[in-house]
C-alpha cells in the first residue's frame, strides 16, 4: 500500500481523482486508503510529493 | 430526512443549482468553511456575472484586470491591452473563499437547507429516488430525496458510487500548486508563461490580488515530467521579479483538462462542474461552466419534480442545455489542447514572435487561437480545420 507523508501532505484530494481503482477518499482531515493495488498513480500526480 | 433535491458540494456549481431550484432543497458540503480552502487561481471573465444572473458583491472580486500577457518560452512578451483588443474587457481576479460562500448564503436565503460539515459516503437507488448517507460530526445521517445534483468537485465520489467511471488518466489531469504571495511588484494583468522549461503541459500564472499581492500558481501534466508541480514553481520563485515575495497562504490541487463525461445524467442524478469534467482543457478554467451547468441542473431538477419524472430520459434535456451553453466550445478547446501540448519550447517562441502585431476583437481563448492559426498556418494546421 502506498504511504502518504501527512507533514507534505497538502489533502487537495487530487490523488483521489486519479486513482484507476476509486480507493481513495480525502476528507478534510485525512487521506484514507482502501484496497490499494500500487500502481502508483497518485505518486506520480501528486503536486508537492508527499506519496510514497 | 426527506427532501425533493439533495446537492452536493457547495461550490459554485452546487451553490447555483441550489439557487435555481424551487422546491425542497438541501446543500451539503463535507467542509466546516464553504469556499475554504482555496483551490483555484480565481480568474474570470467579465461576462461571468451577467450570464448567471447575479450582481457582485463587492468582497467577491479582489481586483479588476486591466491587461492579459501571454510570455513564451525564452520571455517574449505578448501584452494584450486596450491597444490590442477592441472590447477592452479583460475580467476579474475573485477572492473565492467571500465568492462561494456568498453563493452558498443567497441558497440558503431562498430556501436552501445549508450543511457544512457533512461529508457524502455513499448514495443508493431507492423506489422513487435516491438515499445519501453522510458523516455529519459523529453521526451517520441518511437523506431521502428524488434527484440528486453532483457538485463534488473533481474527485466526484457521488458520480463514482452510481457506478459512473470519472477517473482521468494522468494524461487529463493538471497537477496544480499556487502561492498567494504579498511584497511582490504585480501589473493589474493575468500574467501567464508557457513552454515546457516553466510548466509541462500548462502554464505558470500571476494573477494580481491587490495592491502588491498576487496568486503565483502552476499547473503541469504529470505524464510529461518526473518532477513535481512544487519543484517547477519553486525555481520560478527564484527569478528577480518574485525575489522580495512573502507566502502567505499554499494551494493545491487539480484540474480536469479533459473534454466533459460523455453522459451527465442518469435516473435521477445530474452531475455538473468538475465532477463532471466541465472545465477549459487549454486554460484551466472553469468557474464559469460550473455556475452554468450548476444554474441548467438545479432548474430541470425543479422541472422533474413538478411533473415527478426523475428518469434518465426525462433529465437528459440537462445535458442538451449545457452542451448547447458551452459543448461545442469545449470540444474545440479539447481538440486544440492535444495539438499545443505538443508544442517544443522552439515552436512557442516562434509563435510568440509571430503575435508581436496581434489584433483581436476581444480577450477570448477562441479569439486568440484563432490569431495563432493565422499567424501560423504551417505549424498548425491541425489546429485550422477545426477552428475555421
Amino acid at each position: 500500500m502506498v504511504k502518504i507523508n501527512k507533514d507534505i501532505c497538502m489533502l487537495c484530494g487530487g490523488c483521489a481523482s486519479v486513482c484507476p481503482f476509486n480507493c481513495i477518499t480525502v476528507t478534510e482531515r485525512e487521506v484514507i486508503i482502501e484496497n490499494c493495488r500500487e500502481c502508483g498513480t497518485c505518486e506520480k500526480f501528486c503536486p508537492v510529493g508527499a506519496i510514497e | 430526512m426527506k427532501k425533493d433535491l439533495i446537492v452536493i458540494g457547495a461550490g459554485p456549481a452546487g451553490s447555483m443549482a441550489a439557487i435555481n431550484s424551487k422546491c425542497d432543497t438541501v446543500l451539503i458540503d463535507q467542509r466546516a468553511e464553504i469556499g475554504v480552502p482555496k483551490q483555484c487561481a480565481e480568474g474570470v471573465s467579465e461576462s461571468l456575472f451577467k450570464k448567471i444572473g447575479i450582481k457582485p458583491k463587492k468582497e467577491w472580486i479582489s481586483k479588476k484586470i486591466k491587461y492579459t500577457s501571454l510570455i513564451s518560452p525564452s520571455g517574449i512578451e505578448i501584452k494584450l491591452d486596450d491597444k490590442r483588443v477592441k472590447k477592452a474587457k479583460f475580467g476579474f481576479v475573485l477572492n473565492r473563499k467571500n465568492f462561494d460562500k456568498g453563493l452558498a448564503e443567497i441558497a440558503a436565503n431562498n430556501g436552501t437547507e445549508l450543511m457544512p460539515k457533512t461529508r457524502f459516503i455513499k448514495a443508493e437507488r431507492t423506489e422513487n429516488g435516491v438515499k445519501i448517507y453522510a458523516k455529519r460530526f459523529n453521526e451517520t445521517i441518511e437523506i431521502e430525496g428524488r434527484i440528486l445534483i453532483a457538485c463534488d468537485g473533481v474527485q466526484s465520489k457521488v458520480a463514482k458510487s452510481f457506478g459512473l467511471n470519472t477517473t482521468l488518466p494522468l494524461r487529463y489531469i493538471e497537477s496544480c500548486y499556487q502561492y498567494e504571495m504579498t511584497n511582490i511588484e504585480i501589473e493589474p494583468a493575468v500574467e501567464l508563461y508557457f513552454g515546457r522549461v516553466y510548466a509541462p503541459g500548462g502554464y505558470v500564472w500571476i494573477f494580481p490580488k491587490g495592491e502588491n499581492s498576487a496568486n503565483v500558481g502552476i499547473g503541469i501534466v504529470p505524464s510529461l515530467t518526473e518532477k513535481r508541480a512544487k519543484d517547477y514553481l519553486d525555481d520560478f520563485l527564484k527569478r528577480e521579479r518574485l525575489k522580495g515575495g512573502k507566502i502567505v497562504e499554499i494551494n493545491a490541487g487539480a484540474v480536469p483538462i479533459s473534454t466533459p463525461l460523455e453522459k451527465t445524467y442518469a435516473d435521477n442524478l445530474m452531475i455538473c462542474g468538475d465532477a463532471a469534467r466541465m472545465v477549459n482543457p487549454l486554460t484551466g478554467g472553469g468557474i464559469h461552466t460550473a455556475c452554468i451547468s450548476g444554474s441548467i441542473a438545479g432548474k430541470i431538477a425543479t422541472k422533474a419534480i413538478e411533473k415527478e419524472d426523475y428518469s434518465e430520459k426525462f433529465l437528459s434535456e440537462y445535458q442538451k442545455l449545457w452542451k448547447n451553453e458551452f459543448g461545442k466550445e469545449l470540444e474545440y478547446y479539447g481538440k486544440a489542447q492535444e495539438v499545443l501540448i505538443k508544442l517544443t519550447d522552439a515552436e512557442l517562441d516562434k509563435i510568440a514572435e509571430s503575435l508581436q502585431e496581434i489584433k483581436l476583437e476581444s480577450i477570448s481563448t477562441m479569439e486568440i487561437l484563432k490569431a495563432i492559426v493565422k499567424m501560423n498556418p504551417k505549424l498548425l494546421w491541425k489546429l485550422k480545420s477545426l477552428i475555421t
